[in-house]
């Protein structure tokens, strides 16, 4: 028989444990490749669909400076600046033109026109109707009426009744508009137009934007600015993403520097840098729990092909022998086994890279993929197995040719596995010990980059895989306390299958270990899961405050009337059960500085649900009452009789206004008369019609002098609430002069000494601050010095970090007012919604308003961990899917080592019955034993580490926040539920074809 | 009465006689247990005692002001008594004694650690500056300001020179004037409006400092005039002082007090300021005066109470008291007479602490790496020498396990020696640690002192199993179990050693201490390192020694033959000794080769700061004086700085602000030649006439202009000739941009040089040249030479502490090395005794005997010796690509590995000897055996 056919027979003959081999070859080449796949995809995936979410400012970075006399000189400086600097960063930039409203009349009414001149608009705009103004025709039409062509906003034409044809002209001075046609952008939200409020059509009285041609911009009646928006491509990697991080603070000063591009008035806006920062930590974050899947899949598949190797090795002991006796070379059988393999392997590899191909597409469509992967992993798949495959035929052609059964471990084998497994605690102890003492996967270099530590990285996998292997070693000594135990019964059943078990250990040891191995992973993961999405919940909550957190633009301190503070537009948004007034201002603690975080007392908890701030609303409650005077509801006008004295011969004008708090603490200031100084005084009258529900905070006298005025006493008689007495009195007089022109007549009653504040636990710790204890410190926002008494410590107070205090927002207002400083002015509101998102939508489509408004999904890492989560569970599942092949496989060792035993048995008139449940029982304990062990092992190893990876896939945890270690039971369950029902199939058909076995008639140990 | 003999054969006799019969090695044992126990308590205290040390070095580098806790501002001082009386004068305390109450009720609210550190409260009140006009004094002439100071306390500050104590003024407090409220009788109001201040009818009285009156030319009993308001006040000047201590940290907090501030006004006169002081009670008829004033009061910090080891608590102590407020007066009042009302305190202290904490966590990792190697030593060597006990023990438990005694008798037996050994010795050794050192460090030093007590006993007991009645070990077999897991434990070590290489490197010793304070796992990288190579060792020393095997064998002498056939075959040497020799003096030539690279960093750092033979430094001088310096004999060049001045470098934009330093850059050449720390000055610096001037830049700057499009000085393009990492000798900063004179124009107004740099002559005497620099350079200056420099550099303590630790690690490993060199033949001495009286028998002589000795440890020694040598020379590479030793040199970039031949040598010479003389001490102890007795126990078996 020639060599080739010999080959061929040989392997006909083993086909159904090749087959195994080719199945464990298919599986890791296609989970590995999904694994692989979807890890080195979410970073760059997170990352693009991150850059992708980011719309208007948050995508964008912005310089704007006034249009220099000579624009093309400024423009060329800073396109070589820009193009130094960003450019080769991936970003791209584009600059543009636009002029303040140019006071105009238009179809018979005023308007402020904006004019906006952009070159590059075409590629992010279109036509509704006419033409573009650069149009040949649309210049000609213009020049023809003298005017200068434009094109209008779509909305804003529609809102002035405006259309082709109509002429826009200037008030004062400068040529006309002649409008040419209308436009909209493609897409509003794209970074590129930097989420600008004019695209709404309309702000206040402005207008457009008009696009024209931008000597039509230079030459209007109105300052022109030029900016330049730098955005990035979603494609972004994140290495550039990083560069290009580190490269935009200097773009300013590099702008700064160009004495063409202008001396002052640089600004730079945009929220790209923090974008990019919130994005490049999801990076970090992918980057220290990418190695946990890719080992467990690696170490359960080399486990289960090792254990094939084993059988392949074993079945063909007799065949191996024979061929050696007749003169082949171990070398050539193991070069049989290695083509057997590849042929076998490598369709499987294949095989198993499409399949994985079209289920990540089918899952991920359009998701980030490198075309390499693939055939990486199957490569190195096929590689692992001829390795494995092969060399077990080697080691077996080299064995002594009487040695026995092949399952049988030899000495030195054994003491191998007994070094390396010890090799592989210890290594575990050291990994686990440096994760623990640096409490993270991500440890900061030499060089002071926070990378991953390939030490710490891999701590997790080894402790599963010690664990896994600390029980294995422990299974003996278990097995035969167990055995001994069974011995005492009388029945078979017990005592036989637990002697199996005590005496060939080995035999299952790998299959158990791979068993182990995968359940222990699979809980694992599902701990690392929950525990993430417990953090991440608890993170992205206390990152925005409320469901839904909107910030009003251009706030700080509190100068007139404040519709925000009065009224209720988002309460009354549909689905919003909650909403508060929030400010957030800077304050100065000793010598570091802190956040203070100041909502009502009362609704904050409602309004942000799950930050742990209702621990606050007792405390605070008080001072929120005291703050100030309730008025009754429907009061229309308030009323207030004012007496002014002065020196003779004074002139100037006494205002008097009103400060009252809105229903959530917000204070407005409402204009409450003028009188003249030489008139003596006269009756204040404010009115309150559009507020709900006011309170009164007291009143204010200003004084408006023309030539110096001093020494003006301004007195206020009993308050008035349409008509009736107000239960409140103010200090009576004021003093005002031209050095200090402004004065505040206070409540006499309500109000605290001690401002009540309660402390996020860091700070606390920090001033060593107890409840009860008194400190002080400064707001920045209005300068107020504030002694404040410390009413509670929660662990954190949400949209303010580490260092940070939470009070009354009125309280806050009231301390403010008495002290005579600016009175902070809110600037947020956070929003409790049942659906955020579309309450989000829904405020973003109203670009007049200038809100920015978050979600907590904005917040939340899930762009970024949610794939490296699902690669860990296919990992999970893959180990598992190994564990089954590596039962599959004992199940078929065991069929053919124990034949002998069945025969015995029967001949002493054990029936099949009875050895086929003795069978089942055997496989049963030992794969029961192998599920409980490794949950106990993954819960183990969980404890030591779940928390701190669930840490390391959040940005910015605050250190405060204690990481709950939580269980994502749905898929726990169903792995581990799916798998034992498979096990317990597969240790059924064991156990039916025993029982076939024992009951065939004649059974003989010859048949073998 | 019968006696009952005395060596009853009771446990406790038996006992007795057990451990008499073989004390030597017992004792030995009990000698390193003491040793262990005494660096267990010693050295952590030593090392709190450094940190102490470096901390207080580090805060005598800040002015007290900025370490007292101190609050100042505008606010007046609430004038009045105290209740319960103060420390205060009657006088004195009538105007302050409140505030001083005050202060001191403040400090009761401090939390304990704060106060235990800060001292009683003082405060000074200054007013001014104020025109002190001199009566007929021509416009444009010299301009006086002064300020009065009022301190309570000035008689403890300061004595009198001359003339006497100023007079309080018009004594008493004054009442608050009224103030008009400006409502008239036909109701009409006016503003709120101060008083105008009326001068005292006394002039006010006042002390300056010598120098002060001095450089003002005021005479005692002068008088001048200050304004007040539209009046004027007299003040005369009626005595003199001098500090009681200048160096006292109150002097901090009052400006110009001890010296006058001499400067030019713009328009071009000169202006002279100085500061004198009133007596305190003075200030109660100057409240109302509406004088421009500051008010201080603060707890002056006591750096010599600060400990490192309590750093922390201090720490958080100071964060509570500061964001705290205290009343320090009801505040209030008019602008112009606002009183000091609730003040919060400030302190610089707890960023100098936080600084100091980080330090010392960085050298914590380097000394905790240099020890890790002796503490390797130590725990083998007490391995050895239990085991030494053990074999010495081991005859007669063999024969109480054949007649009959369980395990546990043989371990109790093994017990009872082991901690009547280790628990004394190791008591008296902590006990000897702990007074050795004053310093406190916690108990944990008496915790690994009481484990040193343990081992012992632990060591024997577990030695039990090996115990056989039966039949004697032989060594020479290699046992197949013992063999099998020697590969496990090679590749453990291997695998610990290249994780903690790999860490190390990669997390730097100093990061990953300032993250989680000393990782045990990058400081054992030289004990790692040096176990690896000694496992490697006793892999390959077999090959060649076989060799030898096999050469002795085909001739005819037996010593050869025998000696090298036994120390291939008999493992009595075992791994123990190997190790330890191996990592001793690898450990050793580690320290030396760290210890002669420290010095050499100092030394460098020391030359490369002051850049010449001497650097004269301190005050401007004049031309004459620079010529004066060339004019010393002994001197041959001199070169000045002749500019330190701040410029702006513009990189895109960004302005950073760095130092222009200025120097001729041929004379500079000149002075600097053939030094090899000296900054290097590129031909063409002195070019002129470009449009770039050509420039020397720091690392720092070069770094920084780094891709920028056209980085300028002061707006001016410049070219970078070279850049230097870290310091000159010109600046003592890492941030500079140096040019030749020659360029200097348009960057610097003035090049009067602050610092000069000399040359000496090859023949000149430095003391004699230093003392005459010193004489022209006059007081206020100083001339340093680099031996000065170096003794300075030596003196700190964290560079002290990591020099002694190394000596120390160099003088415990060599003695250790030792050690177990003899304990190693003491352990082969049973076999030796007999195997020598045999081959004597046989016809061997004690030469020969000797040799056989020699033989036994001989070649394994050597080969040891070698690796360790080498291995050593090899360490600091690696260790110094993870650990950073710049805090300990003072130099700017780290140390670059240096070899001291002559240490060096002398380590492994001593290194050697010790082991020649090792060998020979056991060759002989082992010698005088009996050999009937031998034969004898060799036929027992």
């Amino acid at each position: 028989m020639g060599t080739a056919r010999t080959a061929f027979a040989r392997a006909s003959a083993r086909l159904g444990v090749l087959s195994g081999i080719g199945a464990a070859v298919f599986l890791l080449a296609g989970l590995g490749t999904i694994v692989v796949d979807t890890l080195s995809g979410a970073a760059v995936g997170g990352l693009r669909a991150g850059l992708e979410s980011a719309s208007g400012a948050e995508g964008a970075a912005r310089w704007q400076i006034r249009l220099a006399g000579d624009g093309e000189a400024q423009a060329e400086v800073a396109a070589t600046v820009l193009d130094r600097l960003l450019v080769p960063e991936g970003a791209t930039w584009a600059r543009s033109v636009q002029t303040s409203p140019v006071e105009a009349r238009a179809a018979g009414t005023e308007v402020g026109a904006v004019l906006l001149a952009d070159e590059g608009i075409h590629d992010h705009a279109r036509l509704i109707a006419g033409l573009w103004p650069d149009d040949p025709e649309a210049v000609d039409a213009a020049s023809a009426r003298a005017a200068a062509p434009t094109t209008l906003l779509d909305s804003a034409a529609d809102e002035l009744g405006l259309a082709p044809g109509d002429v826009v002209t200037p008030i004062r001075e400068g040529r006309p508009l002649l409008i040419v046609g209308t436009w909209e952008p493609v897409d509003a939200s794209d970074p590129r137009w930097f989420g600008e409020p004019i695209l709404g059509g309309t702000v206040g009285a402005a207008a457009g934007p008009f696009v024209v041609a931008e000597a039509t911009a230079v030459e209007a009646d109105a300052p022109a600015f030029v900016r330049w928006t730098a955005t990035v491509d979603a494609g972004l990697s994140p290495d550039r993403a990083a560069a290009l991080r580190a490269v935009l603070p200097n773009v300013e000063p590099a702008l700064r520097d160009e004495r063409e591009i202008g001396s002052s008035g640089l600004s730079t806006l945009g929220g790209l840098p923090a974008t990019l920062d919130r994005l490049l930590a999801g990076v970090g974050a992918v980057r220290a729990i990418a190695p946990l899947p890719m080992l467990l899949l690696a170490f359960a598949g080399a486990a289960a092909l090792t254990r094939l190797a084993a059988i392949l090795a074993a079945s063909r002991r007799r065949e191996t022998v024979l061929l050696r006796a007749r003169g082949a070379t171990s070398l050539r059988l193991a070069r049989d086994t290695a083509v057997e393999v590849v042929v076998l392997g490598v369709p499987a590899a294949v095989l198993g890279v499409a399949a994985a191909g079209a289920s990540v597409g089918l899952v991920s469509p359009g998701g980030v993929h490198d075309p390499v992967i693939p055939w990486l992993v199957a490569s190195v798949a096929v590689v692992a197995a001829v390795v494995l495959v092969a060399g077990r035929a080697v080691v077996e052609a080299r064995k002594p040719m009487l040695r026995g059964a092949g399952d049988e471990v030899g000495r030195m084998p054994r003491t191998a596995l007994a070094g390396g497994a010890t090799l592989i605690v210890v290594a575990a102890a050291i990994a686990l010990w440096q994760f623990r003492l640096y409490g993270s996967p991500l440890v900061v270099t030499a060089s002071g980059a926070r990378e991953v530590d390939p030490v710490a990285v891999v701590a997790p996998v080894l402790a599963l895989l010690a664990l896994s292997i600390v029980v294995l070693a422990l299974a003996r000594p278990l097995a035969a306390a167990l055995e001994h135990a069974a011995a005492r019964r009388r029945s078979l059943v017990p005592a036989l299958p637990l002697r199996q078990l005590a005496r060939r250990a080995s035999l299952y040891a790998s299959a158990s270990l791979v068993t182990t191995l995968a359940v222990s992973g699979l809980t694992l993961t599902a701990l690392i899961a929950g525990s993430w999405q417990s953090i991440d919940r608890d993170v992205a909550a206390l990152e925005t405050g409320g469901d839904v957190r909107v910030v009003l633009p251009g706030r700080d301190l509190v100068r007139g009337p404040d519709p925000a503070a009065t009224d209720d537009r988002f309460a009354v948004l549909d689905r919003v059960t909650a909403d508060a007034p929030v400010f957030r201002g800077e304050v100065r603690v000793g010598a570091d500085s802190a956040l203070l975080v100041a909502g009502p007392a009362s609704g904050l908890a409602a309004a942000a649900p799950g930050t742990g701030i209702g621990a606050a609303s007792e405390p605070l409650a008080q001072s929120a009452a005291a703050a100030a005077v309730e008025l009754p509801a429907g009061a229309a006008v308030l009323e207030v009789p004012v007496e002014v004295r002065a020196p003779a011969g004074s002139t100037g004008r006494i205002s008097i206004s009103a400060w009252i708090l809105g229903p959530g603490g917000g204070a407005s200031r409402l204009p409450a008369g003028e009188f003249d100084v030489a008139s003596g005084g006269g009756t204040a009258r404010a009115e309150l019609a559009d507020a709900t529900r006011p309170r009164l905070l007291g009143l204010q006298a200003s004084l408006a002098a023309v030539g110096g005025a001093e020494g003006v006493r301004v007195s206020f008689g009993p308050l008035e609430l349409d008509g009736d007495a107000v239960a409140a009195e103010v200090s009576p007089t004021l003093e005002l002069s031209s050095t200090e022109p402004e004065a505040r007549a206070t409540l006499t009653s309500g109000g605290e000494h001690l401002l009540p504040v309660v402390l996020s636990a860091e700070l606390a710790e920090r001033i060593s601050a107890d409840v009860g204890g008194e400190f002080a410190f400064r707001l920045v926002t209005g300068g107020t010095e504030i002694d404040a008494v410390v009413a509670g410590i929660v662990p954190a107070v949400p949209t303010a970090g580490g260092a940070a205090l939470l009070v009354d927002l009125g309280a806050l207002e009231r301390v403010a007012f008495d002290a005579g400083g600016g009175v902070p002015q809110f600037g947020e509101r956070w929003l409790a919604t049942s659906d955020p998102d579309r309450v989000a939508a829904e405020l973003d489509a109203d670009r007049r308003s200038g809100l920015a408004v978050s979600t907590r999904a904005d917040a939340s890492s899930t762009p970024f961990i949610a794939p490296a989560l699902a690669a860990m569970w296919v990992g999970s599942a893959g180990a598992l899917a190994f564990a089954l092949v590596a039962l599959v496989a004992l199940t078929s060792a065991l069929a053919g080592s124990r034949f002998g035993e069945i025969v015995v048995l029967r001949a002493m008139g054990v029936p099949p019955r009875v050895q086929a449940r003795a069978r089942f029982a055997e496989l049963a304990v030992a794969f029961g034993a192998a599920v409980v062990a490794g949950v106990l092992a993954g819960g183990l190893t969980a404890g030591m580490t779940a928390r701190e990876l669930a840490r390391a896939a959040v940005a910015r945890p605050p250190d405060v926040l204690a990481t709950a270690l939580a269980l994502d039971w749905a898929p726990w369950l169903l792995g581990v539920g799916t798998f034992i029902v498979l096990a317990a199939a597969i240790a059924l058909s064991a156990a039916r074809a025993v029982r076939g076995l024992a009951g065939r008639p004649g059974l003989r140990e010859e048949e073998r | 009465m019968s006696r009952r003999p005395r060596s009853a054969l009771t446990p406790a006799g038996l006992l007795r006689r057990q451990f008499a019969a073989a004390p030597v090695a017992s004792v030995m044992l009990a000698l390193l247990v003491f040793a262990g126990a005494m660096l267990a308590t010693a050295v952590p205290r030593a090392v709190t005692a450094m940190h102490t040390a470096a901390l207080a070095e580090r805060l005598a580098e800040f002015p007290a002001r900025e370490l007292d806790v101190l609050t100042g501002g505008r606010g007046l001082p609430e004038l009045g008594p105290s209740e319960g009386g103060t420390t205060l004068s009657d006088d004195i305390d009538a105007v302050w004694g409140g505030q001083e109450q005050r202060l001191l009720a403040i400090r009761d609210t401090m939390p304990a650690p704060l106060a235990e550190v800060t001292g009683d409260p003082l405060s000074a009140l200054v007013a001014g500056p104020n025109a002190a006009q001199v009566a007929g004094a021509a416009p444009g002439s010299t301009s006086y300001q002064l300020f009065l100071g009022f301190d309570p306390r000035l008689r403890e500050h300061v004595e009198l020179t001359r003339g006497e104590w100023p007079a309080a003024l018009d004594g008493g407090v004054v009442t608050e004037p009224e103030i008009d409220d400006g409502e008239s009788p036909d109701g009409a109001i006016g503003p709120l409006q101060p008083v105008e201040p009326v001068p005292s009818v006394e002039p006010l009285e006042l002390v300056f400092a010598e120098p002060v009156a001095e450089e003002m030319g005021w005479a005692i009993g002068e008088e001048r005039t200050i304004p007040l308001g539209t009046s004027a006040q007299a003040v005369r000047l009626v005595g003199t002082f001098a500090p009681v201590d200048p160096g006292d940290g109150f002097w901090t907090h009052v400006p110009v007090t001890l010296e006058p501030s001499v400067a030019f006004s713009d328009d071009g006169s000169l202006r002279i300021t100085g500061l004198g002081f009133a007596d305190a009670a003075s200030w109660a008829a100057l409240e109302f005066d509406q004088l421009p004033t500051t008010m201080e009061a603060w707890y002056p910090t006591l750096p010599d109470r600060i400990r490192a080891d309590r750093s922390t608590e201090l720490r958080a102590a100071l964060e509570e008291f500061t964001t705290r407020v205290h009343p320090l007066g009801s505040g209030g009042g008019p602008y112009w007479h606002a009183t000091v009302g609730d003040v919060g305190f400030v302190s610089g202290l707890a960023d100098a602490l936080e600084d100091a904490a980080s330090a010392a966590g960085a050298s914590d990792a380097v000394l905790a790496t240099v020890a890790s190697g002796p503490i390797g030593v130590m725990i083998a060597v007490l391995v050895l020498g239990a085991r030494v006990v053990f074999e010495r023990r081991r005859p007669g438990l063999e024969l109480a396990a054949a007649r009959g005694a369980s395990d546990a008798q043989l371990r109790g037996i093994l017990v009872i020696e082991g901690l009547s050994i280790g628990l004394p010795a190791a008591l008296l050794g902590a006990t000897a640690g702990t007074l050795l050192v004053s310093a406190d460090a916690g108990a944990g030093g008496w915790v690994v002192a009481l484990l040193f007590g343990l081992t012992p006993a632990g060591l024997l007991v577990v030695s039990v199993p090996s115990l056989s009645p039966l039949r004697r070990a032989r060594a020479d077999f290699d046992a197949p179990d013992r063999s099998r897991w020697r590969w496990i434990a090679e590749a453990l070590v291997a695998l610990l050693a290249a994780t903690a290489v790999v860490l190390l490197v990669r997390r730097g010793a100093s990061t990953s201490a300032a993250a989680v304070g000393v990782d045990p796992l990058l400081a054992s990288v030289p004990l790692l390192l040096s176990l690896l190579v000694c496992l490697v060792v006793l892999r390959l020393y077999p090959f060649p020694l076989a060799a030898v095997v096999r050469r002795a064998a085909r001739r005819p002498g037996l010593v050869a033959f025998l000696g090298s056939a036994r120390a291939l075959r008999d493992a009595s040497a075992g791994i123990v000794p190997v190790l330890t020799v191996v990592v001793g003096v690898s450990v050793a030539v580690f320290s030396t080769v760290l210890l002669g690279t420290l010095h050499a960093g100092v030394e460098r750092a020391a030359d490369a700061r002051v850049g010449a033979d001497a650097a004269v430094a301190g005050t401007p001088f004049t031309l004459e004086q620079q010529a004066a310096f060339a004019a010393v004999e002994g001197v041959e060049a001199i070169a000045p700085v002749y500019a330190t001045a701040s410029v702006q470098i513009g990189i895109d934009g960004r302005l950073r602000t760095t130092t222009l330093i200025v120097v001729d850059a041929e004379e500079m050449r000149r002075v600097q030649a053939g030094r090899t720390g000296a900054t290097p000055l590129p031909a063409g610096l002195e070019r002129t006439g470009d449009d770039a001037v050509p420039v020397v830049v720091s690392q720092v700057i070069a770094d920084s202009i780094e891709g920028a499009a056209d980085p300028e000085i002061d707006g001016e393009p410049f070219e970078v000739l070279g850049v230097v990492a870290g310091r000159t000798a010109y600046l003592p900063r890492a941030s500079w941009v140096l040019m030749d004179r020659a360029n200097a124009d348009g960057f610097t107004n003035t090049l009067v040089p602050r610092t000069v740099l000399v040359r000496f002559a090859p023949d000149a005497d430095p003391a004699r040249v230093t003392a005459e620099l010193a004489e022209i350079a006059g007081d206020e200056a100083t001339v340093t030479t680099p031996s000065q420099l170096l003794d300075e550099l030596r003196a700190a303590s964290a560079t002290q502490g990591l020099v002694v630790s190394l000596t120390a690690a160099i003088a415990v490993s060599s003695l250790l090395t030792a050690l177990a060199i003899m304990l190693t033949l003491v352990v082969g001495r049973p076999a030796r005794e007999r195997l020598l009286p045999l081959l004597s028998t046989l016809g061997l002589r004690r030469g020969g005997e000797r040799a056989l000795v020699a033989w036994e440890v001989g070649p394994v020694v050597a080969v040891s010796l070698l690796a360790g040598a080498l291995l050593g020379a090899g360490l600091p590479f690696l260790v110094l690509e993870g650990i950073d030793l710049r805090p300990f040199t003072g130099e700017d970039a780290q140390p670059s590995v240096a070899f001291d031949p002559w240490l060096l040598a002398a380590v492994l010479a001593g290194a050697a000897f010790v082991t020649g003389a090792a060998i020979t001490l056991a060759a002989r102890v082992g010698g005088g055996a009996n050999a009937a007795r031998a034969m004898r126990k060799e036929e027992d078996g």
